[in-house]
């Protein structure tokens, strides 16, 4: 599924300047895309309006050539998934299990089907064991997956990720990127971790002050952000 | 103490997820029996203490039944009684004739009040807590909602929770990080109790908005009710007409006056 930013202009409540201006880029279908930026460049701001929980001033965010709008945004969200920088912010049920399956059921889902895909999801992930438990309880790499089997368990075909290696030891990371590697989802993963993302991703847009810096294959991308000292680690 | 406070709600929340026979009864029938519970208690003349003590059958047996630990209950018992204690001391100091002598000991009014408030407290407060205990708190809402509470209201119910541990964990956070730059320090100094707030509510707020959107994201559209929707069983039929019956005996057949006077023929 294809999912195209056009001319997305982002202002918060009571700002004059904007967050994100004039960005526009494309996500083919299957594909997988790192989004790069200093801390403030946009990319959250930016994963969330695709998400479409900001609403952007001008522009907009087009998913298979529909437009996102209010009024199928119910709809759409369900084909977009975003994974939350921020593990603790997504996991608001008390255990995994309710957890994972709030957003089935926002959609009204059979309870039948989603303990078999949920099942499915969590075999998937390696964190059968998990279903049960206290969501407070995790640790942080199980926090990042059981967040990760809630968005997996909507069957997206677009995944946000905000930083998703983010609070995570050198084992999760790994784990976590042999699990990303081999999603079928176009995918848009903002990170700072260059090593990372060129591992994972094809391609990668740079985000600079809200706009679009520069986009193009992750090699020449990177390359080109190690020789000009731009951002990340 | 925040810590603890938001350990207190999670820790509720670990004993509602446990598996039990209580556990396993459909929530609208401990709700509708904990309500019976509480309305027969509350309708006790205040000093008539001798047909309330048999009323202390449902925590007695509830407690082996439910398999949930007695400490983290009673911890939140005692916090309870202190406001009973106040209200009870008040009728022992204005109600001082005596009702009747046991033995050379006189008893009086004010003594029988006290007795009969302590003892409300003491059931009343069991009986939400074995409640909560039990069940979760999104089943809890839902079961509400069925009651016909609006579901604005049920709304408000599940949000103030979920956000009150996010709260709690904030200025936990908050305080931990004050503590260590303020070593010796007791606490919040008053001049930087306003800016401890503010900052609080801001960060509070902004957590509540990352939530808020993580569950936007997945199709939260402003009504949510977490239950499997499991239908009553014969069993929760039962467990509804027994606890009923034996409610409604205790209420209106004073049982220990009964057994007083077995014990003296």
């Amino acid at each position: 599924m294809q999912l195209r930013a056009d001319n997305l202009i982002v202002r918060y409540d009571g700002s004059e300047a904007a967050v994100l201006s004039n960005v526009s880029f494309a996500v083919e279908s299957g594909e997988k895309v790192a989004l790069l930026g200093d801390n403030g460049a946009g990319k959250s701001t930016l994963l969330l309006t695709l998400a479409g929980v900001l609403e952007p001033v001008s522009g907009g965010v087009i998913l298979d050539g529909l437009v996102v709008k209010r009024e199928n945004l119910h709809g759409m969200r369900q084909k977009i998934g975003m994974v939350f920088q921020n593990p603790d912010d997504q996991l608001f049920m008390s255990t995994v299990h309710e957890d994972v399956a709030f957003g089935p059921r926002s959609y009204g889902s059979a309870e039948e089907k989603i303990e078999q895909c949920m099942d499915k999801v969590f075999s998937r992930l390696g964190i059968l064991h998990l279903k049960n438990r206290m969501t407070h309880r995790l640790s942080g790499g199980e926090k990042r997956l059981a967040a990760l089997a809630g968005i997996l368990i909507m069957e997206p075909s677009v995944l946000l990720m905000d930083e998703p290696f983010s609070f995570l030891d050198l084992r999760s990371r790994r784990r976590l990127e042999e699990i990303l590697d081999t999603l079928p989802q176009t995918s848009l993963i903002a990170t700072h971790d260059l090593e990372v993302a060129e591992r994972l991703c094809t391609r990668a847009i740079v985000l600079k002050e809200g706009r679009v810096h520069a986009d193009g294959p992750i090699g020449a991308i990177i390359t080109r952000l190690k020789s000009m000292s731009i951002t990340c680690r | 103490m925040l810590y603890r406070a938001s350990a207190g709600i999670n820790s509720l929340e670990s004993l509602a997820a446990m598996d039990s026979p209580l556990h396993r009864v459909h929530p609208m029938a401990k709700l509708l029996t904990t309500l019976a519970y509480v309305f027969a208690v509350v309708s006790f003349p205040s000093q008539n203490v001798s047909g309330l003590t048999p009323f202390f059958f449902y925590p007695a047996l509830a407690m082996p039944l439910a398999s949930v630990p007695y400490r983290p209950l009673t911890r939140r018992l005692f916090a309870a009684l202190p406001f009973a204690l106040m209200g009870g001391i008040g009728s022992l100091i204005s109600a001082r004739e005596t009702a009747f002598t046991l033995g050379s000991v006189p008893v009086t009014y004010g003594m029988l009040s006290f007795t009969s408030i302590m003892l409300k407290t003491f059931f009343l407060v069991f009986a939400v807590l074995i409640l909560i205990a039990t069940t979760p708190f999104t089943e809890l809402v839902h079961q509400l909602a069925h009651l016909g509470i609006p579901p604005v209201v049920c709304l408000q119910f599940s949000m103030t929770y979920r956000y009150l541990s996010v709260l709690l964990l904030e200025a936990s956070a908050m305080l931990t990080a004050y503590s260590l730059r303020s070593p010796g320090q007791n606490g919040v100094k008053m001049k930087d109790m306003g800016s401890f707030l503010g900052q609080l509510i801001l960060r509070s707020f902004d957590r509540a908005g990352n939530v808020y959107r993580a569950m936007q994201c997945r199709g939260f559209q402003g009504v949510y009710w977490s239950s499997k929707n499991k239908n009553p069983r014969g069993g929760d039929v039962i467990y509804i007409a027994l606890f009923l019956s034996v409610l409604l005996f205790l209420r209106f057949f004073n049982l220990s006056r009964f057994i007083g006077e077995l014990v003296r023929q």
